[in-house]
């Protein structure tokens, strides 16, 4: 029977070698691997200027304004999950704490530069503040990767951002 | 009878093809993972140090502010200068050893230098832990000031100024064996506000 096709699709003989499937699953997950870190270092970047944006707040006013959870219209905080949100991140999921690194107090919520009231980190205290930002992974590429090298959790499932600086408001 | 190639059972990896791959794969890994960490790390380290200079230029003698005069303390500088670096370096304040997720593998060199301006225009310079980093101090020939020599680049001080200079050894990703030397120079000035409101 001829064959209607021009090339013999039906012919059982051709394959490919077992080793040249291994080695080629073996070549597309290193390039899946390195994509899947790309998509995870370059968010990162981005989110690292963010944080350093609120440590150079932090630094002039002693501390950051608003709360925790970015609640407060025009605060730091607030501006800081705006953005984050405008990224795609989800903003619930994030956390932000500013605290002195020996004491533990509490920076965040300070008084604003020009406003009456002491509720902030003074320049004499000489304490090192500590502005910390856990942020989940969205990138899932890795996830593929770790299935098919059988390997444990190759990056984290959240970027760790943290800033340290003191004070310089009187 | 002609065969189609993919029917062709024969092939093998060519010698050269595997030597190309081992030099292809790890320069790729190199250029994708390592690469951005060491610019990353290049990011952080700068701020330190920028960080550290711009806090140490606070630390005023306030004996000298009550008389009109803008002088810093060296030792406070140098302190300040120190817990900063430790605390965004991730090392011991005391030994200023890497701790464990350091970014630093050994312990870094930190030089702080602080130029005090004289009422007459002339400057007190100080050099806390001097390591032969700033290698001369010499006054500018185009105007009132001085000029410090740094392994990097020289700078020119024209008013109350503190210099931190780091050098600390940082490590690669995946290649251990890549362990980049980083240098900085961090300078922040002193000075009254003319702008600012009694």
């Amino acid at each position: 029977m001829k064959h209607l096709l021009p090339f013999p699709l039906r012919n059982r003989k051709g394959g490919f070698a077992i080793e040249a499937i291994l080695s080629m699953a073996f070549v597309v997950m290193m390039l899946v691997m390195a994509i899947g870190y790309y998509s995870y270092m370059m968010p990162r970047e981005a989110l690292v200027r963010e944080v350093q944006l609120l440590a150079q707040k932090a630094k002039i006013q002693g501390g950051l304004t608003g709360d925790a959870t970015g609640s407060i219209l025009g605060t730091d905080t607030e501006m800081f999950f705006a953005s984050m949100e405008a990224r795609g991140f989800d903003r619930d999921n994030i956390v932000l704490t500013c605290e002195t690194r020996v004491a533990k107090r509490n920076c965040l919520d300070v008084t604003p530069i020009g406003s009456k009231g002491d509720r902030y980190i003074q320049r004499d205290d000489m304490e090192v503040m500590v502005i910390r930002a856990e942020i989940p992974v969205q990138s899932s590429l890795l996830g593929l990767t770790q299935v098919f090298f059988g390997t444990i959790q190759m990056v984290p499932e959240q970027y760790l951002l943290q800033e340290s600086i003191m004070s310089e408001r009187w | 009878m002609k065969r189609h190639p993919l029917s062709n059972q024969k092939g093998i990896t060519a010698i050269h093809a595997l030597v190309i791959m081992t030099c292809v794969f790890p320069m790729l890994i190199f250029a994708a993972i390592d690469l951005p960490y060491a610019m990353e790390n290049h990011r952080q380290l700068k701020n330190a140090v920028d960080n550290a200079a711009s806090s140490a230029a606070y630390s005023y003698d306030k004996a000298e502010l009550s008389q009109g005069r803008i002088a810093l303390i060296p030792s406070e500088a140098e302190l300040v200068a120190n817990k900063l670096i430790a605390a965004n370096l991730a090392l011991d304040e005391e030994t200023m050893e890497p701790v464990l997720g350091s970014l630093a593998e050994s312990k870094p060199r930190i030089s702080v230098l602080v130029a005090n301006q004289k009422p007459d225009g002339s400057f007190e310079v100080t050099i806390k832990n001097n390591i032969g980093v700033f290698t001369n101090v010499r006054k500018w020939d185009n105007g009132a000031g001085i000029v410090v020599d740094t392994e990097m680049q020289p700078v020119i001080i024209q008013e109350t100024t503190v210099l931190v200079y780091l050098e600390t050894e940082t490590h690669g990703l995946f290649m251990n064996f890549f362990n980049p030397v980083f240098k900085y120079v961090g300078a922040a000035q002193a000075q009254f506000n003319p702008n600012a409101i009694p």
